[in-house]
């Protein structure tokens, strides 16, 4: 008992990895697909809805290429996916919608992590800054953390 | 808040911008799953991702072999806005012939299985090792080994070898193959 405890009071549970509501898988099969969380709401979670709710095209593109990088082993090229200049991740393209995820190569995951829109306040290189910035504070997160 | 392109975000502007997200609600959870249910049921979608998974792995396997577009739309007697259209997906309804040609030309094979929602098809390479017939997980590299697919479901052993993403072609499981 004192061993999860301590187990326990070492994972917080503000922040960890949300499955894709509804996401089969079947279409998961090389890499579980994932969206982080944090102070418990995640970024990714709330771009998905907002585009199913709202631009149900860019949610329809987004899904497609969702299901094409969980059954791809390796990272699949444009105009699915596009692979930053500058650092290890990678952005699913829609029309204008753009979802940046990066690999988890140990835990076979794809972690979501944020989104932006071509044309919209935020920029590639923003977003993706953000994301890198994300996967470096991910991998310092204990491995029970990081269960998907 | 705005984070600027040439500076990573500190820790605490990445905790703001989680603060600032919408909340979701079970209602848009519901909502989301339903969304990607009825796109499993949707054939057209279905359709589009095939597509898509089909000219992706053409193209990773032309970029594998560093052949051009053009030397390949020569070999193949198409032309290079064919074999670029079909690459890019902008050629759509064309048949199986098409794809286990493209695919022949790159030295590879195409299989298709019809299977059931909920399972996946597993390319496997097969070879017969004293006396008996053995097969192992595709190695990721090189790509242009003869393979055969078989049907299996994710939570199956065969799924669970695919998990060799780094592993080189002679580590990969060995075991007997079914009957």
């Amino acid at each position: 008992m004192g061993d999860l405890m301590s187990v326990n009071s070492k994972v917080d549970t503000t922040k960890g990895l949300l499955e894709v509501p509804g996401l089969d898988v079947a279409s998961q099969f090389a890499w579980k697909i994932r969206l982080l969380r944090i102070n418990d709401k995640s970024l990714a979670l709330a771009s998905l809805s907002g585009w199913e709710r709202n631009a149900n095209d860019e949610y329809r593109k987004i899904s497609k290429v969702m299901r094409i990088v969980g059954t791809s082993n390796l990272p699949p090229r444009r105009p699915h996916v596009g692979k930053s200049d500058k650092y290890d991740v990678y952005e699913m393209i829609g029309d204008n919608a753009r979802l940046l995820f990066f690999y988890d190569k140990t835990a076979r995951v794809v972690v979501c992590t944020n989104s932006y829109e071509k044309n919209s306040s935020t920029d590639q290189g923003t977003a993706f800054g953000l994301c890198e910035r994300l996967r470096q504070e991910y991998v310092k997160w204990p491995p029970q953390q990081r269960i998907p | 808040m705005s984070i600027q392109p040439d500076k990573e975000p500190s820790l605490d502007e990445i905790l703001k911008s989680f603060d600032a997200a919408p909340a979701v609600t079970d209602a848009d959870l519901m909502r989301l799953a339903d969304a990607n249910r009825k796109l499993d049921e949707d054939p057209a979608f279905l359709t589009e991702v095939q597509e898509a998974m089909v000219a992706n792995q053409l193209r990773a396997a032309l970029e594998t072999s560093g052949e051009s577009q053009v030397s390949l739309a020569k070999r193949w007697g198409k032309t290079r806005q064919y074999v670029s259209k079909l690459l890019s997906e902008k050629l759509t309804n064309y048949t199986l012939e098409t794809i286990t040609y493209a695919a022949y030309y790159l030295g590879l094979r195409v299989s298709v299985k019809v299977h059931r929602p909920g399972e996946v098809v597993v390319v496997k390479s097969a070879a017969r090792i004293a006396g008996g017939y053995y097969s192992s997980v595709r190695p990721l590299k090189p790509l242009g080994l003869p393979t055969t697919a078989t049907l299996s479901t994710p939570s199956s052993f065969e799924c669970l070898t695919l998990l060799n993403y780094d592993s080189p072609a002679g580590d990969a499981e060995k075991r007997p193959l079914a009957a």
